[in-house]
């Protein structure tokens, strides 16, 4: 769907950015309500990991590393037999689903990324992240953090771009008026703001108003929203400074700042990137060292998210735009491989292993309805795709029947992934 | 190539519209814009054909010969009275419902009809419709017996590997008849009543308004005085005299390597030493020649500030070569396929020396605007190599930023290569599902189609940049290309041994004579100056607004390739595309006439990419400020230029390392970085006032103390008057808003400053609020506050400068 359809729904779901304020009174921009849902964390690793590392371990002449007598069972699970895979399946096993086979139908990074994060390899379909912002609290000022990755929106939701860098800067953007980071001077005196901001938006809506360009009033319509939350942002500092966060561009440092936003009710979901993973060469060193740092992240996630008490609130979904080759090249590198795995830990979700691939990661299929896993020859199964998970995924997200949802319809079969 | 359009008919008509939009919008005169000249490929010479008479098709023929005309998606009969053009009428009734669902999956590159003359491209190739109705006018041509082989063919009959493929009794065959008579006889329309006109009721920016607009988005200033003068005397004709001058101007020039920027990203190595590290001291000695600044080598060294800045200016001077071709091309008005043919590279005395171009001379040897075209060697075994420039692709920076590795062996270059020069996204091949349990072939780059799709693309352009290896040296293979993969080369020409040596510079050659160069200089300037991505065609046929989709994608083509053939025409003249671009009604586009009801006649789809409401860039908006303010944002916690430190990436920007996508829609934390500009800049602004009135750029016709009421409550008239046309100067300056003394927005801007002035007021008397400035905010003209007149002209301020009109563009 394009921008244009998405006004149209817009529109009829009267969506922040269509906010009904044509000839009627005019909203005050810094209303909005704050967001207490399920906060939605995508982490992304790019350049194509290699999952018979981490979550579909395979041995013989496909890993190097370990051999298939030495794959580990942890749960539900068969992990590869790294202390730190395993601990962290250990760790996490209760709520945890894994999703092994899922086929990419390609080896190319983008399509395989987009794929991966919006369930069609074709352009046009939003990430996860971003669709369930959109449907959930598009208005809160950070609904959707972006750390890059596949992100693309479809204009559903402005993404913010948003490391967690250095406070101060973070405090000034959020203190807008204040002179200093501490806040106790302030260029306008509080009532004279608040004047400056009726004047802003009474003009801003009489602007709006006058224009019949849809492209223009749809900008005018962003700003309107970009301002609804704006005081909302000062909350954001305050949980930034009680939780002490790992700073900086790493995981842990993106995680940081979604999960302080989302304590402040400002955000609902987040992409999170770590990088590495594209190792055409010196593969098992440079792919293990990227994938210790992945599951390090996301560990870091689950034991924030428990220590501000919102574990029970948050989902995070690891991925990568492909696999690798099951077999080495010349530099001792893999190349890409289209099967891949996916895997979710955190609310509402059950121990399960959806899908498999075979001994040397070829497809396998499963039965639509029971997930029964079967060879790739049986056609009368389905190849494990991104689309049927994400049809789940949505449903866990309960957005499958939001109008914005059911403008990115997915033609795929249903699966019993999730307890629902 | 490029016969579909109908070019004299369909270019007329669109060129009609964007003119006499121009004519109409100031003045009497038409712009001085070079019209485009028509195209002469719709006069191509067609071979006198035969009627095909085969059985069962005759019938078929007849009923086109009548005056009815089927629509060949709903299979009712067209009004005749609504002329279609052969190229509609071959978009429409041929590529849709027959080609592109019959005909491409056997005749296309790498399909099973790959060997035929009738081989046609797909919507992801950009300029596919025009390649494919030239492909089906040449093939059009051939018989068999006296009749149409491509007839014949689609008959099943001729020995048609793909059988029969229509009825001859279908809809489909019936178009296909008519579009080979059609093209013995072109049908041309004196209007175009097949296409949803996009402009028909959308008002564009008067000349003076499209002269500040055009100002801002090129320099960043706003019109000086005279030019608003000229424009008002003469109207549009003076918007293209005032369009050359600014092109001749530095900050024109700025902007421009901003542009290209944001599509190389060579910027990237434009801090520290990160341009220098990526030379090797083994091709470059000198490269870091800053270190030592030997004066017996380079006298320069003898002046204390050339020597403290040699270390800064020598890595930005090395970085910023690429971007210095573009205006060097521009400046002087040279072709701008140089931008890959030039066999030379900018330098300027500062990276003269890293490259040991000794033998350009320089002006100013302390000038580090001062770039060069040289002739750059390399030491290879003690002696000097010549290198074979290709412009940009034998950059350094450019093969650096776009880097390979020994199994990517140059394929990303070549899809950078594709998409930033010849306006072809090579993963879009890539969108086509594969299944890996299938490829079985050894080398499926080279013998799995579903590999080959993509490979037989990418992989010549990939080894002709075969001499430059993954640190971007010149190092040609001594054993030659990889002969597991395609032969270097570009589409189906193959690199000749005795020209491997300079394959890119063979490379370059093609790729600006491909017709998609042009298109891709159009598009980059489009996007640049617009901030919009150029339609692509719609790709299903089924969809409910598919024929209005596809008509609005025709006619800004048609536009695109207007805008291309003047660019030829000029010489390759950059300039010509931006003065077409930025007079055109995609530039100027600012609303849309009310209709009653409020439902305007023209679809949404037709509109939905019409105007831009286009959020500024960090550093446009820096501009801005500094063009309206007379300074810059500075942060006052580093005393920089805040849009372009702290808040650059928080605003959207991009560090052409790490971030490299602009964000284009503005979310809650650049809303407060925005505020937070307003309020700063406004503060910062109270320095105005420092200045006499005759010299202020903000406040010309007030003083700071200025009341609108005396301490007994009364209105003074005259303090009303003088604030009320400072507020109207400010609604022009700031905003570009040419308003009337008793205009409601003048109302509004004063409603607020005397409720700020009158609660401001009270409270300081109330002892609610202080009787001073903010400290930050506090300049030599303005002694105290206690009357809160000068904070309720901040707040003014502060309203204008986080307004719409002053966020985007």
């Amino acid at each position: 769907m394009k921008r244009r359809n998405f006004l149209k729904l817009a529109g009829a779901a009267s969506l922040a950015v269509a906010t009904p304020w044509f000839g009627g009174s005019v909203a005050r921009a810094n209303d909005f309500q704050k967001y207490d849902g399920p906060l939605w964390i995508s982490v992304n690793a790019m350049g194509g990991w290699d999952p018979t590392m981490l979550c579909d371990p395979k041995g013989g002449s496909v890993n190097q590393g370990f051999s298939t007598a030495e794959i580990a069972q942890v749960g539900a699970f068969s992990v590869a037999p790294y202390d730190n895979v395993v601990a962290f399946f250990n760790k996490h096993k209760d709520h945890a689903v894994v999703f092994n086979g899922v086929d990419t139908s390609t080896n190319s990074h983008e399509p395989g990324r987009r794929n991966i994060w919006s369930g069609q390899l074709g352009e046009g379909y939003p990430t996860f992240a971003a669709l369930v912002a959109a449907c959930r609290a598009p208005e809160v000022p950070m609904a959707f953090i972006s750390n890059g990755g596949y992100d693309f929106t479809a204009s559903l939701v402005a993404p913010t771009r948003a490391e967690n860098g250095d406070l101060d800067i973070i405090k000034r953007i959020a203190n807008p008026n204040a002179v200093d980071t501490g806040a106790t001077k302030h260029y306008h005196d509080a009532d004279m703001r608040d004047l400056i901001h009726t004047a802003r938006d009474t003009r801003l809506a009489a602007l709006r108003k006058n224009q019949r360009l849809p492209r223009i009033e749809h900008a005018m319509g962003t700003l309107y929203t970009a301002r609804m939350g704006q005081g909302g942002l000062k909350s954001l500092t305050e949980h930034l400074d009680a939780m002490n966060p790992d700073e900086g561009s790493t995981l842990k440092g993106q995680a940081s700042l979604a999960i302080a936003a989302y304590k402040a009710g400002l955000c609902v979901s987040a992409n999170l990137t770590t990088g590495g993973f594209d190792t055409h060469d010196n593969h098992d060193t440079k792919q293990g060292a990227a994938m210790a740092t992945l599951i390090e992240g996301v560990d870091y996630i689950m034991d924030e998210a428990a220590a501000q008490g919102i574990a029970d609130k948050v989902v995070v979904v690891v991925s990568s735009d492909f696999a690798r080759t099951p077999n080495y090249n010349g530099g001792n590198g893999k190349d890409h491989w289209p099967y891949t795995s996916m895997f979710a830990v955190g609310a509402g979700i059950t121990p399960k292993v959806v899908g498999a691939t075979d001994p040397m990661q070829g497809a396998m299929r499963i039965k639509p309805m029971t997930g029964e896993v079967v060879g790739d020859d049986d056609k009368s199964a389905k190849r494990l795709s991104p689309a049927m998970i994400h049809k789940q995924l949505r449903k866990l997200a309960q957005i499958d029947d939001h109008e914005l949802a059911k403008a990115y319809p997915i033609d795929a079969p249903d699966l019993p992934i999730f307890d629902l | 190539m490029y016969g579909y359009a109908c070019p004299r008919t369909f270019y007329k008509c669109v060129l009609f519209a964007l003119l006499t939009s121009l004519i109409a919008c100031g003045g009497e005169d038409a712009p001085v814009v070079p019209l485009p000249v028509a195209s002469d490929k719709g006069d191509d010479e067609q071979t006198p054909q035969e009627p095909f008479t085969a059985e069962g098709a005759d019938r078929v023929a007849e009923g086109v010969d009548q005056p009815e005309q089927i629509d060949p998606f709903t299979g009712e009969v067209v009004d005749p009275g609504d002329c279609v053009t052969n190229e509609s009428f071959f978009v429409q009734s041929i590529w849709v419902p027959v080609l592109s669902k019959n005909c491409i999956v056997c005749h296309n590159p790498l399909g099973a009809a790959k060997a035929t003359s009738f081989v046609l491209r797909d919507a992801y190739q950009t300029g596919f419709l025009a390649y494919n109705l030239d492909v089906l006018k040449e093939v059009a041509t051939y018989q068999k017996n006296g009749k149409s082989l491509i007839l014949l063919k689609a008959l099943g009959e001729a020995s048609h590997g793909g059988g029969p493929r229509l009825q001859p009794d279908s809809l489909e065959f019936a178009a296909l008849v008519e579009l080979l008579k059609r093209l013995e006889t072109p049908v041309e329309c004196d209007e175009q009543s097949d296409v949803h006109p996009i402009f028909d009721d959308v008002i564009l920016s008067d000349a003076e308004a499209t002269l500040r607009k055009t100002r801002m988005a090129l320099t960043g200033s706003i019109p000086s005085d005279d030019e608003v003068a000229m424009v008002q005397e003469l109207g549009g004709g003076a918007l293209a005299q005032i369009l050359d001058t600014i092109m001749t101007e530095d900050a024109f020039y700025e902007r421009l390597k901003e542009m290209f920027n944001d599509v190389f990203l060579t910027n990237a190595y434009a801090q520290g030493v990160a341009a220098v590290q990526l030379l090797k001291d083994a091709d470059y000695p000198e490269r870091n020649w800053w270190k030592t600044c030997d004066t017996t080598k380079h006298p320069q060294c003898l002046t204390p500030e050339f020597k403290d800045l040699a270390l800064e200016l020598t890595n930005w001077s090395v970085a910023q070569a690429p971007l210095e071709l573009v205006t060097y091309l521009v400046r002087n008005e040279l072709p701008f396929t140089e931008l890959l043919t030039a066999n030379y590279m900018m330098v300027n005395p500062f990276s003269a020396k890293v490259y040991g171009a000794d033998d350009v001379i320089f002006n100013n040897p302390l000038d580090f605007t001062e770039f060069k075209p040289a002739t750059i060697m390399v030491m290879r075994d003690g002696e000097e190599v010549g290198i074979p420039h290709a412009g940009v692709l034998t950059s350094p920076m450019w093969l650096n930023r776009y880097p390979t590795t020994d199994t990517n062996v140059n394929r990303h270059r070549s899809r950078m290569t594709y998409l930033q020069f010849l306006a072809t996204d090579i993963l879009k091949l890539a969108e086509r599902a594969i299944d890996q349990a299938e490829i079985t072939a050894h080398n499926p780059t080279m013998n799995e189609t579903a590999c080959s799709i993509c490979h037989a693309t990418v992989d010549p352009v990939a080894g002709a940049f075969q001499n430059w290896n993954a640190a971007g040296r010149y190092k040609p293979p001594e054993s030659g290309w990889h002969e597991s993969m395609r032969p270097p080369g570009f589409g189906y020409e193959t690199i000749k041994n005795q020209e491997a040596g300079s394959s890119l510079s063979w490379l370059a050659e093609r790729i600006t004579g491909d017709r998609r160069f042009v298109t891709s200089m159009v598009h980059l300037m489009f996007t640049a100056l617009t901030g919009q991505q150029p339609l692509r065609a719609p790709t299903d046929p089924t969809a409910s607004d598919y024929k209005v989709r596809l008509s609005v994608f025709l006619q800004q083509d048609a536009f695109f390739r207007n805008i291309g053939d003047a660019f030829i025409e000029d010489g390759y003249n950059l300039k010509s595309i931006i003065r077409w671009l930025v007079l055109s009604p995609y530039f100027r586009a600012e609303n849309l006439v009310e209709t009653p009801g409020g439902q305007n006649k023209t679809a949404w789809v037709v509109l939905d990419e019409v105007g831009m409401g286009r959020l500024l860039t960090p550093e446009q908006l820096g501009r801005r400020i500094t063009a309206v303010t007379g300074s810059p944002w500075i942060d006052p916690a580093t005393g920089e230029d805040a849009l372009r430190g702290d808040f650059l990436s928080y605003y959207g920007g991009i560090d052409s390392k790490h971030l490299t996508r602009r964000m284009g829609e503005l979310n809650g934390m650049m809303a407060n970085v925005a505020e937070r500009m307003a309020n700063e800049v406004a503060c910062a602004s109270l320095s105005d006032f420092d200045l006499e009135a005759p010299e202020r750029r903000l406040f010309p016709h007030v003083e700071w103390d200025f009341a609108p009421q005396e301490k007994h409550g009364f209105e003074v008239p005259e303090m009303v008057s003088a604030i009320r046309q400072n507020i109207q100067h400010l609604h022009q300056r700031v905003l570009g808003e040419r308003l009337e003394l008793a205009d409601p927005e003048i109302d509004r801007t004063y409603a607020l400053f005397l409720a700020v002035w009158s609660k401001g007021r009270q409270g300081v008397i109330d002892g609610v609020y202080g009787a001073t400035l903010p400290e930050d905010c506090a300049v030599d003209s303005i002694a105290g506050d206690a009357d809160y007149t000068a904070r309720a002209w901040m707040a003014v301020l502060s309203y204008l400068l986080s307004d719409y009109r002053f966020l985007y563009e």
